[in-house]
């Protein structure tokens, strides 16, 4: 095991103003051993039923188990150092997954094939998942990545790196979630790349974990491709969700839609940071950003950063950003049609989130999903999705 | 020549005669001191100035706070190094034999500008240079009206003059909103503010005029380093202008000044600028580095600030007037239009902070990109834990105008209440075909509909400026805007 | 006044004028009508010189003069007039200025000296009477907000100001109630002269029970496929376009 000093960014590092990097400072990132045999019943038992449709891939800090996992002949794990480390703030945590992950998980969707695959990372101590995927031409891929931990104090660390690149005209779902523990530590970097033609689909629910920080870059590499980012972040109690996304537009006819959905109750805060990056190449390019942050907690924070940075004049950009508190008229239409104030809150919070959670992929992960909000929202997924 | 300058005029012969230990050059031919900057060029200054000691003081703390700053790096603006020893910190009111003798000799493209301007003749000579009488100008515009202002009780004066009649009032003010440990060219000019303007409006006096102030840099190499300072007690509203120019040259001069506006309770100050310092030629060559710190206090309750700028000229702008919103229900204001051209870059934008409860915030700004101008509208509003109620509207709009230009949109927003409403709304486009194609079928040429539409685009803004203003900053558009139609 | 000859004209890659042939002489009022897509909008497009209306064969000859030669605000200063189906928002310019400055653009055209503001508000006031428009209006920015009723008025009320010898009225009666109709037919109207020449542009028969054409055409697939007088329109609403189109084809 390397010897080498873990750098980690600070807050002082523009992109990381908003991240809760406390917790970090003392954390241990050296990753857990390859699960024993004997321990894999229990972690079997601690997976969400499997969705229909979906073949699964399991990781457990990291390590590829193929006990748990469909034998797929698109996805490889191979074992290569050659992850070269990146300079800058923004790869700190991605340069500690290529230094301490065990094996690179490899889907390769070779060109005009479908796959549709669930990832989950399972986590007992320190993992670092490293995903490295690539679409081949007009190839379709549907990846629901999903965290979870899986010890008793809850007190796991997950650094996941995920890369994509996406083939001329190749479609990519990707879902995301997080169904950590309470005293988790959630990290991730993702680093994407569109071809010509390309589209991609994010949709990512951020709730559970201490702190939780996102950092994505996605290129538009080739012409017209397209890119939607749908993030929800539910935080409660003393949570932190953070996340960062950059998108650099170098190419004609880009086209990128951001929403971002934010709710904070007790002393939590949320963080989104959207940074579009139009270059002088890249005319014709559209990019939206809808960022929304609802404060519901007495010390609640939030902060928002919808930030365009743009170099040619061929360009449709448009940003809107809101933080505030709950519709006092829409609250008041629902108690007057007698539905009891915790209920209407929390009917009001789920449609303020659902902009995102109805762009989730399967109908059955909709409902774990809806399932795992129930202690936020109680009430609200049943009555407002079923 | 003004009584005062004389003195001064005097002073410096005097400092200058008596030469100095520490390397400074003689030379009273030029009526300035020598360009380099340490201990002594700031006591001298404070002694040509015949300051309190309490202002000494302060200066050479600012001076020996700035030996401990680094200039600021920021990522999206490039800035030519500047030396600072090269200079020169004090430049005397008269210096006829820097500027040019008559206007036969000032530059003709700038003659044409005021003439598009619709600046009168003797004034086209004075902000050109031609006959330099005073660095700062107010003083004309106060002996004016001075009789209606002094029956009001209102103080507007040079701040140097302030310096001599109202020291308890600067003691007990300045430095209270933006200390000199603020930043780089806060601290700077802290050091070695050459002069400026003062005001104070008493208790419940309503200022009967507009006051304003024309700055502009004269001699080379001279940085200008102006300090303005507004106190409004209670109950009392001003509204105080501010224009700016200066004249080519093809080197960058550096602008750093400070303004502080303090609003007691239920007192209003409304600012306004139009900056039209030198922007640089079409290459970039020369132009005014203006790196200016604008802050205002509502100290006290309903109070109330508001900044309007038009900002189009300039090398590199970097200025964000901001409010301090620290009175229950007091109302800061921001509105600003900004043009980069040709090699210009504009980083301009405000901060709002919030701290009494029920403060409310609006921020209207227009960007307009051109050439290869960058534009960067760069803000904050921080909503903290006591400010109740709080609520922010901020509109943010770019228009470019050139496939070399940018605009980058930099908000952050960070609310630490709950009850607070923040909305930030901004769009970044071309100018629209359609609009364009209905004002070329309604028979008017292509650059009046772009200065047309240009001009809508800003109207939110302009509206806020007092009227004489506006028409200024409109045509000031249509010049600086000139050739980068098509 | 105006005679088009062969003009193919395409937006794009697409192809929408196919050897189209119109002439209408001074004096006259002329419609034309046709279904959706059949080119309508593109001939008044092309006509005004909109960019991206690009002309591929064929010649438009206005007043003797080169049409196509001209600039988009030459065309416009010459005389001719659109009337968007659309009217552009142009939010922070107020609807007076922009009618004056594009009157004095006309006026300086024809070498005549600019309108003092005083003579120019006693003309539009007097023009808004016509148009049955509210004094508020002169306030407000080109169309900003506007219903789609004002926008169309809005229309009118600055043809009449400028008084343009070749008006094209694009789909100026969709969009309005029967009063409003009524009002832009009279407006329409006012501006009839032996010295000018008015195109309508409409999908439907009815603005014409109120402006009597002199000529009626049916434009389809790019080209106008037949012409003939008043009762060509009431034929049309009676029997709708496909028995023109069977015809034709």
């Amino acid at each position: 095991m390397s010897a080498m000093p873990i750098v980690l960014p600070s807050n002082r590092d523009e992109n990381w103003r908003y991240a809760n990097l406390r917790g970090l400072a003392r954390a241990r990132f050296e990753p857990a051993p390859a699960p024993e045999a004997t321990q894999l019943g229990d972690i079997a038992g601690r997976l969400p039923a499997a969705l229909p449709g979906y073949a699964r891939l399991v990781l457990v800090d990291g390590h590829h188990v193929a006990a748990l996992s469909t034998a797929l002949p698109d996805v490889n794990i191979t074992h290569d150092v050659d992850a070269q480390e990146k300079s800058g703030a923004d790869q700190r945590f991605a340069n500690l997954n290529r230094r301490f992950r065990q094996g690179t998980c490899r889907i390769a969707v070779p060109a005009q094939a479908a796959l549709a695959l669930e990832v989950l990372c399972v986590a007992t101590a320190s993992s670092h998942p490293a995903l490295d995927i690539t679409l081949g031409d007009g190839a379709k891929l549907q990846l629901i990545e999903r965290q979870l931990s899986a010890r008793g104090d809850d007190s796991t660390l997950v650094n996941l790196h995920l890369a994509a690149r996406v083939g001329e005209h190749a479609q990519f779902e990707l879902a995301r979630i997080g169904h950590h523990g309470a005293k988790a530590q959630a990290l991730d970097t993702l680093e994407l790349q569109l071809d010509v033609g390309a589209s991609m689909k994010l949709v990512q629910v951020i709730e559970g974990a201490l702190a939780s920080r996102s950092t994505a870059f996605v290129e538009h590499v080739g012409r017209e491709a397209s890119l939607e980012w749908y993030v929800a972040a539910l935080g409660e109690g003393t949570q932190h969700h953070d996340a960062f996304v950059h998108v650099t537009h170098a190419a004609p006819g880009a086209r990128t839609l951001q929403c971002f959905r934010g709710i904070a109750t007790g002393r939590s805060r949320v963080a989104f940071n959207g940074h579009m990056r139009v270059e002088a190449a890249a005319l014709g390019t559209q990019t939206d950003q809808s960022l929304k942050c609802l404060l519901a907690g007495a010390e609640a924070e939030a902060d928002v950063r919808p930030q365009l940075e743009i170099y040619t004049d061929a360009v449709k950009a448009s940003h809107g950003a809101t933080v505030g508190k709950l519709d006092a008229d829409m609250l008041f239409y629902l108690l007057s049609r007698s539905i009891p104030p915790a209920t209407a809150e929390s009917l009001l919070k789920w449609a303020f989130v659902s902009d995102v959670l109805a762009k989730l992929p399967s109908p059955e992960l909709r409902s774990q999903v809806a399932a795992a909000l129930e202690r936020q929202l109680p009430g609200a997924a049943t009555r407002a999705w079923s | 020549m003004s009584q005062n300058a004389e003195i001064q005029n005097a002073e410096i012969h005097d400092v200058i005669g008596r030469g100095y230990q520490h390397g400074f050059v003689t030379d009273i031919e030029s009526e300035s001191l020598p360009p380099g900057l340490d201990e002594d060029v700031v006591r001298a200054i404070s002694r040509i100035k015949r300051e309190p000691a309490f202002l000494t003081e302060w200066r050479l703390r600012a001076f020996r706070h700035w030996k401990t700053l680094s200039e600021p790096v920021w990522a999206h603006v490039h800035v030519n190094p500047i030396d600072y020893q090269d200079i020169s910190y004090y430049s005397a009111p008269k210096t006829k034999k820097d500027g040019p003798k008559s206007l036969e000799e000032v530059d003709p493209k700038l003659l044409e500008t005021y003439e598009k301007l619709g600046v009168p003749l003797h004034e086209r000579a004075r902000l050109a240079g031609v006959a330099v009488d005073a660095v700062f100008d107010s003083v004309s515009v106060a002996t004016t009206f001075k009789d209606r202002l002094e029956k009001a009780g209102v103080i507007f004066c040079p701040f140097s003059d302030a310096v001599q009649r109202h020291p308890e009032l600067l003691e007990q003010h300045l430095g209270s909103v933006v200390p000199y440990t603020d930043n780089f060219y806060a601290c700077l000019n802290s050091a070695v503010f050459s002069d400026g303007s003062f005001v104070y409006i008493p208790k419940g006096v309503r200022c009967p005029m507009e006051l304003s102030t024309y700055f502009r840099i004269n001699a080379a190499k001279t940085g200008q380093f102006e300090r303005t300072l507004i106190v409004a007690d209670e109950g009392s509203h001003v509204s105080y202008l501010e224009g700016c120019t200066a004249p080519m040259r093809d080197e960058n001069q550096l602008h750093a000044a400070v303004v502080e506006l303090i609003a007691m309770a239920d007192a209003q100050i409304k600012y306004s600028t139009v900056q039209n310092w030198y922007p640089g030629d079409e290459n970039g060559v020369g132009g005014i580095y203006n790196f200016v710190t604008k802050r205002g206090e509502c100290r006290g309750r309903n109070s109330r600030i508001s900044w309007t700028q038009v900002e189009t000229g300039s090398a590199i702008t970097w200025k964000y007037p901001s409010c301090v919103l620290r009175g229950d229900n007091s109302v800061g204001e921001f509105y600003s239009v900004a043009l980069a051209n040709h090699r210009q870059q504009a980083d301009t934008g405000t901060k709002m902070i919030h701290i009494g409860a029920n403060t409310r915030s609006t921020i209207v700004s227009k960007g307009i990109s051109a050439g290869r101008g960058q534009n960067t509208y760069r803000g904050l509003v921080k909503i903290l834990p006591t400010a109740t109620g709080a609520r922010n509207f901020t509109q943010c709009d770019s228009l470019l105008m050139g496939a070399g230009c940018g605009a980058h949109t930099f908000p952050y927003v960070e609310v630490k209440n709950p009850s607070a409403t923040v909305e930030h709304e901004a769009s970044t486009s071309r100018i629209s075909e359609d609009q364009l194609f209905y004002c070329l079928q309604r028979g008017i040429s292509e650059e009046d509909a772009v200065n047309m539409i240009v001009n809508g685009f800003c109207k939110s803004v302009f509206k806020e400026l007092p009227m004489e203003f506006a028409v200024e900053a409109q045509n000031l558009l249509a010049v600086s805007l000139e050739g980068s139609v098509g | 006044m105006l005679v088009i000859k062969d003009l193919h004209a395409k937006v794009g890659d697409r192809k929408v004028l196919d050897g189209l042939n119109l002439e209408v002489p001074a004096g006259e009022v002329h419609a034309i009508m046709g279904p959706n897509g059949s080119g309508k909008s593109t001939l008044a497009y092309t006509l005004a010189g909109r960019p991206g209306y690009e002309v591929t064969a064929g010649s438009v000859s206005y007043q003797g003069r080169d049409l196509l030669a001209l600039a988009p605000e030459e065309r416009a200063q010459a005389g001719l007039f659109l009337g968007f189906q659309y009217p552009v928002e142009i939010p922070g310019v107020n609807n007076v200025y922009l009618l004056k400055a594009a009157l004095n653009a006309a006026r300086k055209h024809r070498g005549e000296a600019e309108v003092d503001a005083f003579e120019f508000l006693t003309l539009v006031r007097e023009k808004m009477k016509v148009m049955q428009m509210d004094e508020a209006f002169l306030s407000r920015g080109v169309n900003e907000g506007f219903s789609g009723g004002e926008k169309k008025r809005n229309e009118i009320l600055q043809m009449l100001v400028l008084e343009p010898s070749l008006a094209l009225l694009d789909e100026t009666d969709s969009g309005l109630d029967i009063d409003a109709l009524k009002v832009v037919a009279n407006g329409v109207n006012t501006l009839r002269s032996p010295t000018r020449a008015i195109v309508l542009v409409t999908h439907y028969q009815r603005l014409l029970d109120y402006i009597q054409p002199d000529r009626v055409h049916v434009l389809a697939r790019g080209r106008i496929i037949r012409s003939g007088g008043p009762e060509l329109a009431r034929e049309l609403e009676a029997r709708g376009y496909d028995w023109v189109l069977n015809e034709a084809a």
